[in-house]
């Protein structure tokens, strides 16, 4: 990444912002809208600020449609796709019929005007009426792409401390992972993860450029947490620990690295990584 | 249909067939991991037998 290390003054000023250690938090936008899905790490409706969405029975297959319609978009999303992926073994017809029914128990769910729209075979939740996590942390994914090429720029610096932030907190897991094994939920799940993990390495190489190597490393911590098979992550951290004299965490990344190749794959680390640990010896 | 999650960790850029990756079988919920591509492809086909011949 061609990051420009600047002067102290940078770094001095971009070390002024609080690391906020992943708070739950939820992203702060749009608290106004009367809906609130939250999709990542677990499932929760939120409608006036109160909590909808139990586990009844009755309820499973309108949020299943809510959730799929997330998952394929969102907006404009074509009702037959919609009907096959919720009803994948039902004839176009009933699947059909299926969806206009579960679409009418889920506007009754909810109970707010044109929180659903069907304009010409599609269906779409207004984001004018309903916020979901999963949006606005591709919405800040988007914003961190454009950000991320100018971050010599001090004061993107600061954008991007934010939307760091923002992103890891947004992040609570894996999309619906512990709600459905859906086809339809897969592809839309590991975009999100792909994104994630690609943006830590993005952000943590900025932290590392700006001389914020406890930064860095509690980003590359996190991606390790998601996925501890990740050997760049481990090499990111040794690097993080290692300037900052942090030499026995150096080496447990290291270990951790090793055993965990070992276990699953019977490999050695890297070359890269082999001689990093190299360099942490005396 | 089947469904899985192929994870690519290591490429041998010397030797294409040299990778090492986890393979998710999601229905089933088992992960298992592969070193070279006949690895994988053997994971592939031992994953489902109730599987319909594939006419030509």
């Amino acid at each position: 990444m061609g990051v420009n290390l600047e002067s102290r003054h940078l770094r001095r000023q971009y070390q002024q912002q609080p690391i906020s250690g992943w708070s739950r938090r939820p992203d702060a936008g749009r608290v106004d809208l009367p809906v609130r899905i939250y999709t990542l790490g677990r499932f929760s409706i939120q409608l006036h600020g109160h909590a909808l969405y139990s586990r009844q029975a009755r309820q499973r297959r309108p949020v299943e449609m809510l959730q799929a319609l997330i998952a394929l978009g969102g907006r404009d999303v074509g009702i037959d796709m919609l009907a096959h992926a919720l009803w994948p073994d039902s004839d176009g017809d009933l699947a059909r019929n299926n969806l206009e029914v579960t679409l009418h128990r889920l506007r009754r769910l909810f109970g707010v005007k044109h929180l659903f729209t069907l304009h010409d075979q599609r269906l779409s939740l207004n984001s004018g009426l309903g916020w979901v996590d999963a949006w606005s942390f591709e919405r800040l994914v988007n914003h961190a792409d454009r950000l991320l090429p100018q971050a010599g720029n001090p004061e993107v610096v600061r954008q991007l401390v934010r939307v760091g932030e923002r992103l890891m907190a947004l992040y609570q897991g894996n999309f619906l992972e512990r709600e459905t094994t859906s086809t339809w939920s897969l592809s839309f799940r590991e975009r999100l993860r792909s994104k994630l993990m690609r943006h830590i390495l993005g952000f943590g190489r900025v932290w590392e450029e700006i001389g914020d190597w406890e930064r860095a490393a509690s980003y590359y911590r996190r991606g390790l947490e998601i996925d501890p098979l990740t050997e760049a992550l481990y090499q990111r951290l040794i690097i993080c620990c290692r300037e900052t004299g942090q030499h026995g965490d150096a080496m447990t990344a290291y270990q951790r690295c090793q055993t965990l190749l070992a276990q699953h794959f019977g490999i050695q680390p890297s070359p890269i990584t082999q001689t990093l640990y190299s360099s942490l010896k005396p | 249909m089947e469904n899985y999650i192929v994870r690519i960790y290591r490429r041998d850029s010397a030797d294409p067939t040299k990778v090492a990756g986890v393979f998710e079988s999601v229905e089933q919920e088992t992960e298992n991991t592969f070193t070279n591509l006949n690895s994988l492809v053997e994971l592939l086909a031992t994953d489902c037998p109730d599987r319909d011949p594939i006419e030509d």
